[in-house]
């Protein structure tokens, strides 16, 4: 049962990550204070 | 309540990002140099929701000569915000202003914000905002962004101008006879044109501004004698009609300068300048910049960092988390393989990359200093100077310096550079500099193999600026990047101690980075990693060597056997190095550290890697690494600024390409000069190598531009 638990949490936070940061529509490889990125979304349609 | 914009806009290196900054509570990347921001950012300030805060990127006019100044120019003409917030430089008054009588003329109310006071008042100069506002006849406010001084004051004023019902616009006035000639203009101004806008329309049609001609598109009989009005001024001022009102500008500003500033003593030396004679001097810049950038990575990563590391290393990640771990999933009873899943795969690989951690956040810290108190700026400048003696742009150079940080921020900020072949070029090899996430490579092969020498780390700086200017010199031979350089002005800010607030934010920002970068990215790749080591095609558990990632390594690997590392673990490190470079150190922290039974302490790495390499081999990998296809957000990046496959093809072939080449060399001559290899065919190949290299960088250029086939410009 343990197993399970942290196979889920570990395979779920993994699943998220590739989401959020791959497949998620406007992901980015960077990080916001390297890379000045929107910080809205009205910004992401002026590019 | 109905929103409302405000505009930053200003001069370059301004303060205008510190501003909105402090105004959203956003942290977007301000440098000490011009050309940080490249496209305009929305946000929204932290005090009232309803107003929103534009940061345009630093213009020096709104005549559109470059792409900055295109962005700015559109989007106050066409989007119109409410109130434009002018950021100007206080300690540079008179250059700065010009584009305050420009965005006068636009008929947006203009607040005035007068920043870096504390700069000013340091200096012993004074300027009376009363004044000032009075000549301008708009609201001026004091600030010192740095400091966060009158930030605030400054928002709820433009908002209250902006709400201000009794506004009409206030313009410079000129000298009569072209107040006469611009009067005229305006009354050829259709009616559909607002009448705060009519200054602006007959303005631009008297510099002959080929936009506006355009969008206003008058019929021929009107064209013509708009035309003879000019040519009349031009006539009578004896000067070209853009030129009038230039030279008209600025007699306003000086006037406008003189009555409202005092200065102490412009003609004494001040401290900046006594350094400037020293740190820009012809033949004493590079080699100060030598010096500072050796000393900066012999504190972060052979001393004071790699303190940090050890015991992140050693302790840490080799014993207390691997420890509690284990004992935590024992008791739990957890199965097997997940325990060699997190203690072999997640700890040993996220571990690797953490524990690079305290030499990374010390660098981070060494370059925030060197940027805040105005050094980088400077090495702008010198390198302008370097680049220009071979057909390069010093402009190109701040991309390089942006890149120290991340590849993706970098790229983008070519677009600042107006010459297309230039900034293609710039493109394809501005990411040879080492980037936040090329640094633990360099800090695991400088610790294996060079741990008593400091010259390793900066080496990889350097090979980075030489690669670059290497390629330019090269590259610019060709037809495909051939022509003059592009004038590059650079105002140099004054030096000043580093801000412990900034330079501290800086550091603390990109260290957060480096950490969710290793809890995201580098632990699913880790996960990925660990799988495809532990396992076999038919999804059994088998040894390493007959794992499903050696299979794969082990088909690519003899590729890399003339470089001195064509093994499969090596290989896989590269290829996984493309998802982000950190995977570089992940991986070998899982292929090689998780063997604890060969090590006797934290350090498991570190002796595996002596075996598998040579120090030479290991120095090779190294500048592959360093010179090869940045990460997939990078190479994504040169795409979007390249537009076409083709041409992002032939950056990364270039960069895979070169830095095979220079791998290549320095193994193949280095294992003979320094581990008494035979001297053989590799060894010959690797002098031709060089000797073509030397053709490429003396023989002529191609005199004949073909622009065929080369796409059109963003």
């Amino acid at each position: 049962m343990s197993t399970i638990i942290l196979g889920g949490l570990i395979f779920g936070t993994a699943g998220y990550i590739v989401y959020s940061k791959l497949l998620k529509k406007g992901a980015g490889g960077c990080n916001c204070s390297d890379c000045n990125c929107p910080v809205n979304s009205r910004q992401n349609e002026t590019h | 309540m109905k929103e409302i914009s405000i505009a930053l806009a200003g001069n370059p290196n301004s303060g205008k990002t510190s501003i909105f900054n402090e105004l959203t509570g956003t942290s977007q990347y301000v440098g000490n140099w011009p050309g940080v921001t490249v496209e305009k950012k929305e946000g929204t300030w932290r005090k009232n929701k309803k107003v929103k805060i534009q940061d345009l990127p630093g213009i020096y006019s709104l005549s559109p000569y470059t792409p900055e100044e295109i962005v700015a120019r559109d989007y106050l003409l066409h989007q119109q915000p409410e109130v434009i917030l002018n950021v100007v430089d206080a300690s540079n008054l008179e250059r700065n202003l010009y584009l305050t009588t420009q965005l006068l003329e636009t008929g947006i109310p203009v607040v005035v914000d007068l920043n870096m006071m504390d700069v000013v008042k340091k200096m012993g100069n004074r300027v009376n905002e009363e004044k000032l506002a009075y000549g301008l006849g708009t609201p001026v406010v004091c600030t010192s962004a740095v400091k966060g001084d009158g930030v605030e004051a400054a928002a709820e004023k433009a908002e209250k101008w902006a709400k201000d019902k009794t506004f009409s616009p206030t313009f410079p006035s000129y000298d009569r006879k072209l107040e006469s000639a611009l009067s005229e203009i305006e009354d050829f101004l259709p009616s559909t044109i607002s009448s705060r806008q009519t200054r602006w329309y007959a303005i631009k049609l008297f510099e002959r501004d080929t936009r506006v001609q355009a969008e206003l598109s008058f019929s021929e009989e009107i064209q013509k004698e708009i035309e003879e009005i000019i040519q009349i001024s031009e006539k009578i001022f004896a000067d070209d009609s853009e030129s009038i009102l230039i030279n008209e500008r600025y007699e306003f500003i000086v006037k406008l300068v003189e009555l409202c500033s005092t200065k102490k003593d412009s003609f004494k030396l001040t401290w900046s300048d006594k350094i400037d004679r020293i740190v820009t001097n012809r033949i004493l810049a590079i080699p100060v910049f030598a010096f500072v950038m050796w000393l900066v990575y012999y504190i972060s990563i052979q001393t004071i960092g790699t303190m940090g590391t050890d015991w992140i290393n050693d302790t840490l990640f080799g014993t207390i988390i691997p420890n509690a771990a284990t004992g935590a999933m024992v008791s739990l009873h957890i199965a097997g393989w997940m325990q060699a899943l997190v203690l072999d795969g997640i700890i040993a690989g996220v571990g690797a990359v953490l524990g690079f951690l305290p030499q990374i956040a010390t660098l981070f810290f060494c370059l925030a200093v060197l940027e805040d108190c105005g050094y980088m700026a400077r090495i702008a400048f010198v390198m302008d100077r370097f680049f220009r003696k071979f057909g390069l742009s010093g402009k190109s150079f701040i991309p390089m310096l942006i890149a120290t940080g991340c590849g993706v921020p970098a790229v983008m900020a070519t677009r600042t550079i107006e010459n297309e072949k230039d900034r293609r070029m710039t493109v394809m090899v501005t990411t040879f500099m080492p980037c936040s996430a090329k640094l633990p490579i360099i800090a695991l092969i400088a610790g294996a193999f060079f741990p008593t020498s400091s010259w390793v780390a900066p080496s990889a700086y350097f090979i980075g600026i030489a690669a670059i200017v290497l390629s330019g010199i090269m590259l610019k031979k060709t037809a495909l990047f051939s022509g003059d350089p592009a004038p590059f002005i650079m105002e140099l800010p004054a030096y000043h101690m580093p801000r412990a607030r900034g330079v501290l934010q800086q550091t603390w920002n990109r260290s957060v980075a480096f950490v969710k970068k290793a809890g995201t990215i580098i632990f699913v790749a880790c996960i990925l990693i660990w799988f495809m080591s532990s396992y076999n095609f038919q999804l059994k558990p088998v040894a390493e060597d007959v794992s499903i990632l050696a299979a794969i390594g082990n088909v690519v690997a003899p590729l890399f056997a003339p470089l001195g590392w064509g093994n499969w673990r090596a290989t896989v490190a590269t290829v996984t190095g493309l998802i982000a470079k950190e995977n570089v150190v992940g991986t070998f922290g899982i292929l090689y550290g998780g063997m604890a039974e060969v090590s006797e302490n934290g350090h498991e790495v570190w002796p595996m890697l002596q075996v598998a390499f040579t120090s030479v081999s290991g120095y090779s990998f190294l500048i592959f690494n360093l010179l090869c296809a940045p990460c997939f957000a990078a190479i994504g990046a040169i795409h979007r600024e390249m537009i076409t496959w083709k041409w992002t093809g032939i950056a990364i072939g270039y960069q895979c390409g070169l830095a095979y080449l220079v791998s290549f060399v320095v193994y193949q001559l280095g294992s003979w000069f320094f581990e008494n290899n035979n001297f053989g065919l590799g060894q010959f190949l690797a002098i031709g190598v060089i000797g073509g290299i030397i053709y490429a960088l003396v023989r002529k250029p191609r005199k004949k531009l073909d622009m065929a086939g080369v796409p059109s410009a963003i």
